[in-house]
């Protein structure tokens, strides 16, 4: 009897202690709950070690210099060491010890390895990633950079992470390490390098080739050409017309090639695309267009908002360098930024760097194919994708000379597409050298020698230096494309449609000193048609135009009416739009309530402003007339993948083409005319908005919340909902739903730099720390920190928060 | 009493030196081990309870107290259906007591073999 209760109560015991001590215990939805919430080792913790920073690390891996961080009240490190790799590695440090689960996912992701931790679930997104050739392209890259002089630096930052990481106990791992239940791993450079390769995605591989084929082959030529000309004619380019381009500049000589595209349509969906919202404002103003005579910069880069911000700021101080700015965590540097003498900013260039080529198998088996007659062997790349809870999945991923096979499909009509991504290029040995160059350069030349290696993901620098010159260089590696090639799926059996070769920097659209007295970029076309090379792209038509007009009208330019200019809620889309839409409304049959509406929206300013509920019914109205506009083509959507009809274009026609056939809605037996369209699409925008206006409280805010989520996407109370930030994707305050300036930076270049600037988030990635999104309710409401630029550790013009030190 | 006492006090403060650095589940091993030593079933169960409670409640809340505590109560008891702070502290404790509770009782009833 009593072995017997010993052994129930013993069985109790253990199987309770089981349940506890597992995620999912018996197929329920609960974590661990024993471990997650034990006020010693579970999360419990967290709130510990927010407050509880090393005070003084010992590491052997830095020189017998002691490194000095000091914490601003915004919990920005400022790093003071003695040498460069010294300052790498605390660095590397603090990123890690702010940022560190970030890290780990965002690296993960881009390395197709999340299903390690997360199970099943993500295990098509991982073979996503693998059949991208993302793995491939860091490795490619970490090849190039070895051999390249500044391996050590990152070897040093990758030093200081491991440092960091360390020191940690169970106890000690943040937070989502516990409620996801994994540990965190040792960094390496090949996680930087999927880290930049991962950005490079975000940025540099928006393509549309498949979805423009389908549509090239359903409407013809000659209706293709008519919905979708390549040049817009109100579009202000990045390099202002009338530059010259450099002087050696190749002409084409080489064969115009009209449209190599195949001649079928394609049944695979466009695979995920990055998200549209990644765009970006920077500007430069010269000494001759503002109040102090000194150079100002701007630069606010737009990607998706999240929790943990993707940025963080950090001063870094060494005898040759003083360098402050945003710096992405898992990456060394600071990124856009600025220094004693120069400053600089980034925004994302619409060129197409990815191109599909459609396979011509040589045999049955599809390893052989097929290529300027010959026949060539697949190359076999084994992807193992470890599954947590289940067997490891292997996927064995076929690569030809262009690139990887990425869609694959059985059957008698497939079509098998290869991609020719730029970024699986083996990039430049001294790549790396970049932004250690650029944190450190003094003047132009220098601007220009710092971004001569650096290709991958190419982006738009703009440039301002204290000695007075501005600057703009569309910098990176950039194919050498036929006229036409790119916009659609090509053969893959002949090498004539590949590109040929990369533009050299010295012939890369760029600009110094203009006579308009600024530079400026907001990811619109980088030229007019008269530059040499082709290219195509996704281009900006809205804010690159109205930023180029405001800053052409300003006079005796100040810091605040760059920060007015950064956070305008104004669209020149909706200036015009509306004005078109209103011109050709029908008012004859309106109803009073009707006609109210109509009344708001004449008297609205075109600013995207929380308050108004005219941005509501403006961007509704829209979005209902393109329905009825484009009803014959989006018929088809459900069952294959097409492009969509330019904004700039489709408003082209309201103005111009009022016969064309178009406006017809085919599933009415009359033959609607422009006015027709514009007064239906009305109403049905006041039948969708009908009860939502009846609350005259409606507003913008309302109807397009801006949500700042945590990274997991899962996390809920992490995340920090309806952010009343106004704005809209084509105003210069470019907040969508998920999507924003992820940074604002504004830089005054005189004999001592003034800086300011702020994030959506915090410095912390600890949810449990009040860093962890302070920063918020101050960029909603469109205003800045003065950043504490110190000269040395003895700086006190702004308070510390306290001091960490590095020692050997 | 005393043995009460005594009991209660080993189990908190042993399981507690040990969790500052075992697995979490190192308390119940404790809990186990020290109410071999004593003979009455009811008497461990309380003592397991309220030993493991209280250093589970007294650090929790302890923690659940600074500011980046009050945050961090507050976020979680969110992933837990939108529970207050104070009352993820309840359910740390709960878990606690009942792990204590058990563990304790259970080592009783094992010493009961030999008696």
């Amino acid at each position: 009897m009593k072995l017997l209760r010993f052994l129930i109560l013993l069985i109790l015991t253990f199987g309770l202690t089981w349940f506890l001590n597992t995620n999912n215990p018996l197929g329920t939805p609960l974590p661990a709950l024993g471990k997650l919430l034990s006020p010693f080792q579970g999360v419990w913790q967290n709130s510990v070690n927010e407050n509880n920073l090393i005070q003084n690390l010992k590491s052997k891996k830095i020189t017998n210099e002691e490194i000095k961080i000091l914490y601003d009240e915004n919990l920005v490190p400022h790093i003071f060491a003695t040498n460069t790799e010294d300052a790498l590695f605390a660095q590397g440090y603090v990123h890690a010890q702010h940022r560190l689960w970030q890290m780990d996912i965002t690296v993960r992701s881009a390395g197709g390895e999340l299903s390690e931790v997360m199970g099943e679930r993500t295990l098509e997104l991982d073979k996503l990633m693998r059949r991208r050739g993302l793995r491939l392209s860091a490795e490619n890259a970490i090849e190039s950079w070895k051999k390249g002089g500044s391996w050590n630096t990152l070897e040093a930052y990758v030093a200081g992470v491991n440092a960091y990481i360390n020191s940690l106990s169970p106890k000690d791992y943040p937070i989502e390490f516990k409620l996801l239940d994994y540990e965190p791993t040792e960094w390496t450079p090949m996680k930087t390098a999927l880290f930049v390769r991962i950005m490079a995605l975000n940025l540099n591989f928006r393509n549309a080739d498949i979805a423009a084929t389908n549509t090239l082959n359903l409407l013809g030529q000659d209706v293709y050409d008519f919905l979708f000309p390549d040049w817009n004619p109100k579009q202000s380019p990045i390099i202002p017309v009338g530059t010259a381009w450099a002087a050696d500049s190749v002409v084409a000589q080489l064969p115009i090639d009209s449209s190599a595209a195949i001649g079928t349509l394609l049944p695979y969906t466009q695979q995920s695309m990055p998200d549209e919202g990644i765009g970006s404002n920077n500007w430069a103003v010269a000494g001759s267009k503002t109040a102090s005579g000194n150079p100002i910069l701007c630069s606010d880069p737009h990607l998706g908002l999240s929790l943990p911000s993707i940025w963080y700021q950090v001063q870094i101080h060494t005898p040759e360098i003083n360098a402050y700015g945003a710096s992405l965590p898992g990456v060394p540097w600071v990124t856009i930024g600025f220094n004693e003498n120069i400053a600089w900013g980034q925004t994302n260039v619409g060129q197409d760097l990815a191109d599909w080529y459609r396979i011509e198998w040589a045999n049955e088996e599809k390893n052989k194919y097929v290529l300027d007659g010959a026949s060539k062997d697949i190359d076999y790349r084994i992807e193992e994708i470890k599954v947590r809870g289940k067997s490891t999945v292997i996927d064995s991923v076929k690569y030809t000379l262009w690139g990887p096979i990425v869609y694959e499909e059985e059957g008698s009509d497939y079509q098998d597409l290869a991609l020719r991504w730029l970024s699986h290029d083996a990039p430049n040995p001294e790549e790396l050298s970049s932004f250690f160059k650029l944190n450190k350069a003094k003047n132009y030349d220098e601007y220009v020698q710092a971004l001569e290696p650096y290709g991958i993901p190419a982006q738009n620098f703009v440039f301002a230096s204290r000695e007075g010159d501005i600057a703009l260089r569309v910098n990176g590696d950039f194919p050498i494309k036929k006229e036409g090639q790119g916009k659609f799926v090509q053969e893959g059996n002949t090498s004539e449609n590949a590109w040929q070769g990369i533009i050299p920097k010295t012939q890369i659209p760029a600009v110094k000193n203009p006579e308009r007295g600024f530079v400026a970029s907001a990811n619109q076309h980088s030229t007019d048609p008269s530059y040499p090379y082709y290219y195509n792209g996704g281009f900006d038509d809205y804010r690159g135009r109205i930023i180029n007009r405001e800053l052409a009208k300003m006079d005796s330019v100040t810091i605040q009416d760059m920060m007015n200019l950064q956070t305008s809620n104004k669209s020149l889309f909706a200036e015009e739009g509306l004005s078109l839409l209103l011109q050709h409304l029908n008012r004859s049959e309106l109803t009073p309530v009707e006609k109210g509406l109509v009344k708001i929206l004449e008297d609205w300013n075109y600013s995207f402003d929380d308050e108004e509920v005219a941005p509501a019914l403006f961007t509704e109205w829209y979005e209902q007339f393109e329905k009825l506009l484009w009803d014959e083509i989006d018929i088809y959507r459900d069952s294959i993948n097409l492009i969509d009809i330019e904004k700039w274009r489709t408003l082209q026609l309201l103005e111009q083409e009022p016969l064309a056939v178009f406006w017809d809605i085919k599933s009415t037996p009359e033959r609607e005319d422009r006015s027709a369209i514009v007064t239906q699409s009305f109403l049905k925008m006041e039948q969708k908005l009908g009860e939502k206006l009846a609350d005259k409280s409606y507003n913008w805010l309302q109807h397009k919340p801006l949500n700042i989520a945590h990274i997991s996407k899962t996390i809920r109370p992490f995340g920090r909902y309806n952010v009343p930030a106004g704005g809209y994707g084509l105003a210069p305050n470019a907040n969508k739903s998920t999507h924003g300036p992820s940074w604002r930076m504004v830089v005054e270049l005189g004999e001592e730099v003034k800086a300011y600037g702020v994030y959506p988030g915090g410095q912390s990635g600890n949810p449990a720390s009040p860093y962890y999104d302070n920063m918020i309710d101050k960029w909603a409401a469109g205003e800045y920190y003065e950043l504490f630029f110190m000269k040395d550790a003895n700086d006190t013009r702004q308070p510390i928060l306290f001091t960490q030190t590095i020692s050997n | 009493m005393k043995s009460f006492l005594i009991q209660f006090i080993a189990i908190l403060v042993i399981s507690s030196i040990l969790q500052l650095f075992l697995p979490w589940w190192s308390l119940v091993v404790v809990a186990i081990a020290v109410s071999f030593f004593f003979e009455h079933q009811l008497r461990s169960f309380l003592a397991g309870f309220l030993g493991i409670g209280l250093s589970w409640f007294g650090y929790a809340f302890l923690l659940s107290s600074s500011e980046s505590g009050q945050i961090l109560a507050s976020k979680i008891g969110g992933l837990f259906g939108d529970l207050s702070g104070f009352t993820l502290v309840l359910v740390t404790t709960f878990l606690g007591t009942i792990l204590g509770g058990l563990g304790a009782w259970t080592g009783t009833a094992g010493r009961q073999i030999f008696s």
